[in-house]
Formats: structure tokens, C-alpha cells, sequence
């Protein structure tokens, strides 16, 4: 009996080998996957598709895992406390304006090297792309997507006023005279419908030459003649329409993301507007007839202002796994992963590549394409890349709201802007 | 004289009914909205009676995210936040009011203090310090700081104390009660009110919490309520049925301890109030 019982064990020891070596081999292999925390910003929809992006990039390979969270960046509470613990995740998701300040302190990793030794650069992003999220030679995060800002006018109440609807404002005193024929305020003299409504100060300041810092000398020019040419016809326009019945007009405006957005009501008839009112129209007004150009500028100003904001992916200095976050930021941002998470967002890809890839081009209507060739060929700005940007323009917006007021001039609240963010500035240098 | 009685019981309902409906509004339109089709939220006119009635919109939040998950967290960091807050609240506020010693109102005066300092200047010290204990990633940060009491319910706790005449406790101690037999069997049962209210108080404020879970949790699966329900926006616009309905879940438990705390809640908050 020994001698037939030791052939059958034998299989079967073997066969314990061979699983618990398979075991061995899978474990290995598991522990040789390093895992690495992401901390996405998108909720709803866009959460989705960015998920199905990590869950792709996880799946084309064994070394790397990613283990998205979802993190509100809301005022950085989070992020700000993570990093000054020294437990921050291995790739994070900030707002533009905590790029330069988080990464000249120390906060955030280099990524130059990383990005030249991948073959990526100035060409492959979007003219004036590149530079955004760089100080001082050093490139501390990679742009999400991009949001670019143009000239929106409703052509239904331009025709309503006997104007021609497909001519929109092209010089400053156009618009002007516009504003005015466009305006009405009821017989208790409340406004009905604001002709044009400036939302964001910077778009003028660049629109009449001037501009908000030097990107090469990286100095502060608030002061600027152009800056100051903008905000004394801020200032003109706000005496005349009168700011105390624009800010009660504007209490009765609903939410931008719903159909009682004051624009899509024709409570306002030109302003300024994102690319994402292709998609935000579509749902909330798709009635709405409205045409999208570049903005207004005044003899000898700039014709082809485009203001660009977006988020930006960055790497913490303290971060865990340099390397593999890496990895996972370069396939993320790569043209094609670029044209699909930006379409899924209604946003831009800032790769240029990507504009041609059918996730993003399939998705491009008329409107989108103007917005796509100012990126192209205009005067890109973004928010200013300095360690006091926030700053600067907290104190932009002081000196408008100065100027609204009629307290003081133009150029005397400019200069004292730029008299306090210069003080600011100096405590970095 | 009793019709004019009368007539003024009237005038009183009548201001008190349309002022329940006023502050009625909004929780009213939260409650249809959480009913309604994406379409229907932004229909010009607003309609009021949801059409179709969308009550899978409940199903949906159920799915979308794991709000079962994030309600067991939220109930458990809540729970626990209470019970310990309470514990400490008690003892501590027991210690300021019925116990004489020395520097006593100095030590008082600085834990109220403590209530004055805006919790963004203590936010990234205190992380730092959760950092270095290891605790970031867990419920610890979020609970284990309730075991050392809470100002506003040690002041709220201290005042109702202050209010029971001393002669109760002497002749405790002549009977041969111990401090803490006298604080366990004839202050806390005299003292419900105040720790039912003390307890309504911090319950809503942890439920509620947004920035502290945000801040602690690092990881999704622990996430309470409060953070996960902003799952449901993206960045510039938001699934208003799914939001409105997980508000409305949310909101179920503090209306409903509200409703059955009642009276012990009011009697707790005039009692501090008057007798202070």
C-alpha cells in the first residue's frame, strides 16, 4: 500500500508547489504595483469621466495604480493644510492662482525635467499654454483644461431694437453707442435691460493696450496708461448707467447655470461669456439666437484679447511617488485623453494636438470654433503667474470698486494698487 | 370682550400661520424639486407639483454615489462626537460651577476665549499635529477632540448648573454622597434640559460639518454626507433633483430629533437663557 500511495501524493504535493508558487508569483507581482492617490476636483458628470479615464490607465497597465478621491478644491483648505502636514497626495487638482505662490514656496515639484525628457513642450500645448503655471524658468503644474473668455451678444434683442443683428460692436465707441440704444429703464426709472455689462476688469485693461505685469520682467504694471485708459471709461460707463441701479438690477439676476441667466432673459444683451455657454445655451436656452466675436477694442487698442483661466494638475515636493504620479500626469494630459475629458467638461483641450482628435472635434459648432481661434491666433492672457497674483487681483478689483464709487480717479486708485501690490511683491525678492 | 378676544386669537393665528409658511417655502420646494425631472427644476413659470413624480430620483442618489455608506460614517462620526462632547461637557462644567478653587474664573474666562478664535487660525497647527499622531485618514481627528468637552457646552452646561440651588448638594454630602455621586444622581437628571440641548447643538454642527471631514478625510470611503453629496455638482452646474433629495435625507434626522427633543430642547435654551 506504501509503495501505491506515494505516486499519487507526489502529483499532488507538486501540485501545492505549483499553486502556492503562483501565489508567490501574483503577490510579487501586486506588491511590485505601487499605488498612487489622485485627488480629482469634479463632481457629477465630469467625476465620471474623468473615473472612466483612471480606470483606463489603470487597466493598460500592471505597475501603477491610481486611487482617485474626490477633492472640492473650493478655497485650497485642504490642499493648503495637506501640504503644510506634509501629506499630500501624489498628484492634485489646484486652481490657476495657487500655482506660482504654492510652487515658488517650495511646495510643489519641477516638473521641466520631467516634461522635456517626455518630449512635451511649448509646441505641443496652445500659443501662450506653456508658459501658464511657469515662474522664473520653473514649470510647477500642467493645465486641466482651458476656459477662454469672448464677446457674446443676443441677436433677438439687437433685432427687437431695429439693429442689425449679425453686426456686433467692433471698436470701443461702437460699442458704446450700442450700450446706450440698448439700454431701457421703466418710467420709475428702474433698469429693464442692461446694454452691456463688463464682468471682468482685465479683459478692458489688455483691450486698451495696457496689462497687468510684465511676463518677461515679470514686474507689476498696474499703473499702466492702457490700464488707466480702461478704467476711466469704466468710469465713465458706471456714472452714466449709475452703479446704485446696476447693483439693484443685478439682485433680481438668477443663477448663470439655469435658464434665468439674466443673458439667455435678454435682462442683459452683450457681455462676456466662456466657451461653456455652447453647452450651457443648449441646455438652459436653446432657443437663445446669439452670436460669439472677439472683444471690442478702441483705436489703436488690441483687437484680439483672450483671456484664458483653468485648473492645473500639480505634483507636491512631498509627495510619495514622484515618478509614477508622473507617469499617470503624462498620459493624462496627453492629446488624447485631453480631447476627451475637455469635451466631456465643454472646455478646451490646452493640447494642440488635440483640437484635431474626434473625442473634442466631433463636438466643435460654430460658436466653439471662434473661441478655438482666438486661442489660436490671439493675445492670450492668463491670471497673473506671480507669488502675489491672488493679490493682485483682489487689489484690481478694490481700485474698480473705488472707481465705481467716484472716490477717486482712475489713475489714483491704479497707483495705489500698484503701490501695494509692489510692497508685496518686494517681501519675495 | 370675548369677541374681541376672539378676534385677536385669530389676528395671532393668522400671523403665526403665514409665518409658518414663509419659513415652510423653502423646505417645501426642496422637497418637490427632489420629485422633479432635470427638465421640470427650471420650468418658467416655477411649477410647484412635480410632474411626473420622479421618485427614483431617491433610487438614483442611492447609485450615483454611496450615500448609504456616507450616511453609516456621518452617523457614526456624529454619534460618537456627541456622546464624547456631552461626557467631557458635563464633567467639566460641573468643575466650573458647583467646586470653589482656586483660579477657577481665570481658567473659565480662558475657555471661553477659546470660543472667540476663528477656526482658520488653529486649522493647519491642528493638522499638523493629527499629521504627526498618524490620525490623518481617519475618524480620530474628527472625534477623538470631543473627549475634551466643548466651550459653548461647558458655558451652556455651567450656566444650568450655577442654577440648582446649593442646598440640594450640601445635604447630599451631609447624607455622604461622594462629588461624583452628587454630580452623577442629582445633577445630570436635574440637569436634562441643558444636555439635550447641548446635545441638539453639537449634533447639528457635526452632521453638518463640512470643512473638518474635508480636511481629515483623505480617503472617498469615509467621506460623510456633507462632502459627498457635492458629488453630485460638477463644476458649474449641479443635479438639482439628486441634490435636493439627498438634502432633504440629510436634513430627516435633525427634524426629527427637533420634533421629539422639543420641549426638553426649549425648556433647556430658556432655562439657560433666563436663569444665566
Amino acid at each position: 500500500m506504501p509503495s501505491t500511495s506515494r505516486p499519487t501524493r507526489r502529483p499532488r504535493r507538486s501540485r501545492f508547489a505549483g499553486a502556492w508558487l503562483a501565489l508567490l508569483l501574483l503577490a510579487s507581482a501586486a506588491s511590485a504595483q505601487t499605488e498612487i492617490t489622485f485627488w480629482q476636483a469634479w463632481g457629477g458628470s465630469e467625476g465620471q469621466a474623468m473615473q472612466a479615464l483612471v480606470d483606463e490607465f489603470n487597466a493598460s497597465q500592471s505597475e501603477v495604480r491610481v486611487r482617485s478621491s474626490f477633492v472640492p478644491i473650493g478655497d485650497g483648505e485642504r490642499i493648503l493644510a495637506s501640504l503644510a502636514g506634509g501629506a499630500p497626495a501624489d498628484l492634485v487638482t489646484v486652481w490657476d492662482w495657487m500655482v506660482v505662490p504654492l510652487g515658488y514656496g517650495g511646495a510643489l515639484a519641477d516638473l521641466t525635467a520631467d516634461l522635456s525628457a517626455a518630449g512635451v513642450g511649448q509646441d505641443d500645448y496652445l500659443p501662450g499654454i506653456w508658459e501658464y503655471g511657469t515662474y522664473q524658468g520653473a514649470k510647477y503644474g500642467v493645465p486641466t483644461t482651458i476656459n477662454v473668455y469672448a464677446f457674446m451678444w443676443n441677436k433677438d434683442v439687437f433685432a427687437a431694437a431695429g439693429l442689425d443683428p449679425e453686426a456686433p460692436p467692433r471698436t470701443i465707441a461702437e460699442l458704446d453707442v450700442l450700450t446706450e440704444q440698448l439700454t431701457t429703464v421703466d418710467p420709475r426709472g428702474n433698469m429693464r435691460r442692461l446694454g452691456f455689462y463688463p464682468n471682468v476688469t482685465a479683459i478692458y485693461c489688455y483691450a486698451f493696450g495696457g496689462q497687468l505685469y510684465d511676463p518677461t520682467t515679470l514686474e507689476v504694471t498696474l499703473d499702466h496708461p492702457g490700464n488707466v485708459a480702461a478704467f476711466e471709461w469704466l468710469a465713465a460707463y458706471y456714472k452714466k448707467y449709475d452703479i446704485a441701479k446696476i447693483r439693484r438690477f443685478q439682485a433680481g439676476w438668477g443663477d448663470m447655470a439655469s435658464p434665468f441667466n439674466p443673458f439667455y432673459r435678454g435682462q442683459i444683451a452683450m457681455q462676456e461669456g466662456g466657451q461653456w455657454e455652447v453647452a450651457f445655451t443648449r441646455e438652459y436656452a436653446p432657443d437663445l439666437n446669439w452670436g460669439v466675436t472677439t472683444f471690442p477694442a478702441p483705436e489703436g487698442g488690441r483687437t484680439d484679447v483672450t483671456p484664458v483661466q483653468s485648473s492645473f494638475w500639480v505634483i507636491p515636493a512631498q509627495a510619495t511617488h514622484k515618478a509614477e504620479a508622473t507617469r499617470f500626469l503624462l498620459w493624462l494630459s496627453a492629446p488624447e485623453q485631453s480631447a476627451r475629458f475637455a469635451a466631456a467638461l465643454a472646455n478646451i483641450p490646452p493640447r494642440r494636438d488635440a483640437l484635431a482628435m474626434p473625442a473634442f472635434a466631433d463636438t466643435i459648432t460654430p460658436q466653439m470654433q471662434t473661441y478655438i481661434d482666438m486661442l489660436l491666433t490671439g493675445y492670450v492672457y492668463t491670471p497673473p503667474g506671480l507669488p502675489v497674483g491672488l493679490y493682485l487681483s483682489d487689489q484690481l478689483n478694490q481700485a474698480l470698486a473705488a472707481v465705481q464709487d467716484g472716490t477717486v480717479s482712475a489713475r489714483e486708485a491704479l497707483e495705489t494698487a500698484q503701490r501695494n501690490v509692489q510692497r508685496e511683491l518686494e517681501k519675495y525678492r | 370682550m370675548t369677541r374681541r378676544r376672539s378676534l385677536w386669537s385669530v389676528a395671532i393665528y393668522v400671523v403665526l400661520v403665514a409665518g409658518a409658511v414663509f419659513f415652510l417655502t423653502p423646505f417645501v420646494w426642496m422637497i418637490s424639486t427632489s420629485l422633479k425631472t432635470d427638465a421640470q427644476v427650471f420650468a418658467i413659470p416655477p411649477e410647484w407639483v412635480p410632474a411626473p413624480v420622479m421618485w427614483s430620483n431617491y433610487w438614483r442618489l442611492m447609485t450615483e454615489i454611496p450615500f448609504l455608506r456616507y450616511l453609516a460614517n456621518t452617523v457614526f462620526v456624529t454619534v460618537t462626537s456627541v456622546a464624547f462632547y456631552v461626557a467631557s461637557s458635563a464633567v467639566v462644567a460641573y468643575g466650573f460651577s458647583r467646586i470653589r478653587w482656586p483660579g477657577r474664573e481665570v481658567l473659565f474666562y480662558c475657555l471661553l476665549a477659546t470660543m472667540v478664535l476663528p477656526p482658520q487660525v488653529t486649522l493647519i497647527p491642528q493638522f499638523v499635529m493629527f499629521q504627526k499622531l498618524g490620525w490623518v485618514g481617519t475618524f480620530l481627528p474628527l472625534i477623538v477632540p470631543a473627549l475634551t468637552g466643548s466651550a459653548f457646552a461647558v458655558f451652556l452646561l455651567r450656566q444650568f448648573y450655577s442654577a440648582i440651588p446649593n442646598d440640594i448638594s450640601d445635604s447630599a454630602r451631609i447624607d455622604g454622597a461622594s462629588e461624583w455621586q452628587i454630580f452623577v444622581r442629582i445633577v445630570l437628571p436635574l440637569a436634562k434640559p441643558a444636555l439635550a440641548t447641548a446635545s441638539l447643538f453639537i449634533f447639528i454642527w457635526t452632521w453638518t460639518d463640512f470643512l473638518n471631514p474635508l480636511i481629515y478625510l483623505t480617503d472617498d470611503r469615509l467621506y460623510t454626507l456633507a462632502i459627498g453629496l457635492q458629488q453630485l455638482a460638477s463644476t458649474r452646474a449641479a443635479a438639482w433633483p439628486l441634490l435636493m433629495a439627498g438634502s432633504l435625507l440629510m436634513s430627516v434626522p435633525i427634524i426629527l430629533l427637533f420634533f421629539f427633543a422639543q420641549k426638553t430642547f426649549i425648556a433647556g435654551v430658556s432655562t439657560a437663557a433666563v436663569k444665566g
